[in-house]
Formats: structure tokens, C-alpha cells, sequence
């Protein structure tokens, strides 16, 4: 984002607490990122555009209490998103079952209706996205922070406000372990993507 | 950043996720949006709370406490405090505490607080605490039998530095009945040991005292 962009996405912010259109515009700047961040996070496309939906409406409700420029709000937002997508999880793991048959129909339906879709390509995803989902929480947002979104440590530590040193450290500690699952269960892409020590 | 983070990188880099945004769904949120923007209050109605609600919702936070701590004190007094219903019932030295409990005459509350004592003590004589037990002896918040009940235990098991500890304790606070818990403990433990019994204070001054007359 530009200096001048910046300046002008701040009196944005202060615009949009009274002037619809202004809101709007603030809205349509956001949406896709923290769309695709949920779209990475989430099983399938119904409960991303669910939970986007989530964060968005807690960001309306609470956005008379938010102080702070465009680099904040992005912040804010992805804050938002963190805490709506680990919630859903946490929901999701005490409806395990249900969510297993979801998942399976949905990737079926994706499956039929995209006959171009590369199946290794989804596996490898799906792959991630299983690996990701048992680390512990604040290690998935820190590693999908950092790899999906490109949020370097200072961002990161401001979306979840924590010391860009302790970021750095626990990345690197998700990371490790992120190649032992993949070690136990994709050898072949732990080779590709992992030293051996 | 390092090699691997550059090569991790790299690989989620090379992945297709399927995250397009849908127009559709966003033109709907956006719609939904709106609408929820259009009945919100306008910012600033809310930032003075009234006094009314600020009462409330510190006489909701006072109640809550209140309660935490009605609710922490019966489960200390149901679980943790007070012994076991049959502590007494069950005890393998039943007799010895039913007699104890007589001999102080204790009824009502002051019943249950012996009780409660005894299962303290109890707990000191099972886990062989000799540091604990031997600042029983030298309480005066225990009484006197219950003392001397530790007392028996404590020199069934003490070991050296326990009777060194007890010694301590008798000089400190100038013990010299030899009835005293303290001193049946350390005298049971001298005489399971085959250690010479202690001199008292008194007969320790003797030669002194005799060789300054001379």
C-alpha cells in the first residue's frame, strides 16, 4: 500500500463511521484478502464465505470502539478472522462427524462441478490444511499468517498481539513441527520441501 | 529467514487454492451489511454509560463473586477441610482417638475441629512428616493428648535429626516436664536408637554450680 493510499484509507476509516458509501468502499477493500485467508483456512467454500460473513458483522458491530489508521484495521480484521475461524474449529470438533460428511460432499460436489481440477494439486492442500489443523491453535495463525497471507513478523505480532521475537519463535517451532507430520505422512513432499538433519 | 521457511514458502507458493471470492456472495454481504449499518447507533450515543447500567452491571459482577465464593468455601468445607464422615469410624487406632476425644470433653464444633486436627496428624504420621509432627508437639493450639498420640507415633519412626529437632525445640521454649509430649517422643526415639538420655537443664548447671562453691 502506498503512502498515498494510506493517507487516504485512514480518512477513509473516519469517514466510514458516518458516511455509508465510505463504509462500503472500506468493505470492498478488504473482502477478497480476508476472504482468501478464510477460503485457506476453512474446509470448503460455504464455510468461508460463512465465516467472512461472521467477520465482517463483528466488525460492524464494534467499529465505533476501533482507533487506529489502515494498517491497524487490516490488523483488526485479521484478528477477527483468527478468532472466527479457531471457533468454528472448536465448534467443528465437537460436531466431528457431521463435519467429516460435509467435507466429503462438498469435495465431491467441487470435484463434479470442476472437471479440470488437478487431484494431486488438492490432495497436497487438503494434506496442509490437515497438518495445519493439529497444531495448536496460535501456531496456525501464525503459520498461515506468514505463508498464506505473507505477514511478516511485526504484522503478525500486531494481529495477534504478541512480541515479533516470540512470533519469530514459535514460526519456527509450527514449522518443525509441521515436518514431522508431513514426514509421517507425505515422505515424498517432506523430501521436496524439508532439509534432512 | 532460512532455507527451509524459503523452501516451505515456496511449496504454498506452488499450491492452487481454491479461493476466488464469489461476487455473488459478496454483493450479499455487502447488502447485509448496509442494512445492519443503517440500524446501528451513531457512534458516540454509546460512550457515556449511564450511572444505572453501571450498577447493574456491578452489582451482576459483586453477585457473581459473592457466589464464586460461597461455592469455593462449601466445597472446601465438604471436601478439603473436613475429614472423612468416618475418619473415626474407620481409623485403626479407633480406641486410642475415641478416648482422646473424650478426655477433652469436645462437643458440637469443637468435636469436629479434634476430628479434623486428628486427620491432619494422621496424614503427618502416614507420610512420616517428623518436621511437621514435631512442630505439633510444640503447639499449644493442640491439645495436650492429641500431642501426646503424635508424640508415641513420632518415636516409633523418628530418626536422628528429628530428635536433634525436638532437643531444639525443648531448649527453645524451656520445656523441662518429662511428660511433655516433646520429651516422650525424644525419649522413645533416644531409647529405640540406644542413645544416652539427654541431660536436663538443672543437671547440667549441677557441676558448675559445685565447682564454684568449692
Amino acid at each position: 500500500m502506498t503512502g498515498t493510499q494510506q493517507a487516504s484509507s485512514a480518512g477513509l476509516i473516519e469517514a466510514a463511521r458516518t458516511d455509508k458509501s465510505a463504509f462500503s468502499a472500506l468493505f470492498r477493500r478488504h473482502y477478497d484478502e480476508i476472504y482468501r485467508y478464510c477460503a485457506r483456512r476453512l474446509p470448503e467454500r460455504g464455510t468461508a464465505e460463512d465465516v467472512t460473513s461472521q467477520v465482517f458483522l463483528k466488525m460492524l458491530k464494534n467499529f465505533d470502539s476501533f482507533t487506529g489508521d489502515e494498517v491497524g484495521f487490516r490488523c483488526w480484521l485479521f484478528r477477527i478472522a483468527c478468532n472466527e475461524i479457531n471457533s468454528f474449529y472448536r465448534r467443528s470438533a465437537r460436531h466431528s462427524k457431521a463435519m467429516d460428511k460435509l467435507r466429503q460432499q462438498s469435495r465431491q460436489q467441487d470435484t463434479a462441478a470442476d472437471e479440470t481440477s488437478d487431484p494431486e494439486n488438492q490432495e497436497k492442500i487438503d494434506f496442509l490444511k490437515t497438518a495445519i489443523g493439529q497444531l495448536q491453535s496460535n501456531h496456525q495463525d501464525i503459520l498461515t499468517l506468514r505463508y498464506f497471507q505473507g505477514l511478516n513478523s511485526e504484522q503478525i505480532g500486531e494481529v495477534l498481539r504478541m512480541n515479533p521475537a516470540t512470533v519469530r519463535s514459535q514460526l519456527s517451532r509450527s514449522l518443525k513441527k509441521l515436518k514431522k507430520l508431513y514426514r509421517l505422512g507425505q515422505q515424498q513432499t517432506a523430501e521436496e520441501i524439508f532439509d534432512y538433519d | 529467514m532460512t532455507d527451509e521457511e524459503k523452501k516451505f514458502e515456496q511449496y504454498v507458493n506452488s499450491l492452487r487454492f481454491e479461493d476466488a471470492p464469489s461476487k455473488e456472495h459478496q454483493d450479499k454481504l455487502e447488502k447485509q451489511l448496509l442494512e445492519a449499518y443503517n440500524q446501528r447507533q451513531p457512534a458516540g450515543d454509546d460512550s457515556v454509560e449511564p450511572v444505572s447500567l453501571y450498577l447493574r452491571k456491578l452489582s451482576i459482577a459483586a453477585g457473581f463473586l459473592i457466589a464464586c465464593g460461597v461455592l469455593f468455601w462449601g466445597i472446601d468445607k465438604a471436601f478439603i477441610t473436613r475429614p472423612h464422615p468416618d475418619f473415626i469410624a474407620n481409623h485403626p487406632e479407633r480406641e486410642t482417638l475415641e478416648k482422646i476425644i473424650k478426655d477433652e470433653q469436645a462437643t458440637g464444633a469443637a468435636k469436629k475441629n479434634l476430628i479434623a486436627k486428628m486427620s491432619d496428624i494422621w496424614d503427618m504420621i502416614k507420610n512420616k512428616d517428623s518436621d511437621a509432627l514435631v512442630s505439633v508437639l510444640g503447639s499449644d493450639n493442640v491439645a495436650r493428648s492429641l500431642r501426646t498420640w503424635a508424640a508415641e507415633h513420632l518415636g516409633r519412626f523418628g530418626n536422628k535429626q528429628t530428635l536433634d529437632m525436638l532437643d531444639n525445640t525443648i531448649l527453645k521454649l524451656g520445656v523441662t516436664d518429662p511428660n511433655d509430649p516433646l520429651n516422650v517422643a525424644a525419649s522413645q526415639i533416644r531409647k529405640r536408637l540406644k542413645l544416652p538420655e539427654a541431660e536436663s537443664p538443672e543437671q547440667s548447671e549441677t557441676p558448675s554450680m559445685k565447682s564454684l562453691d568449692e
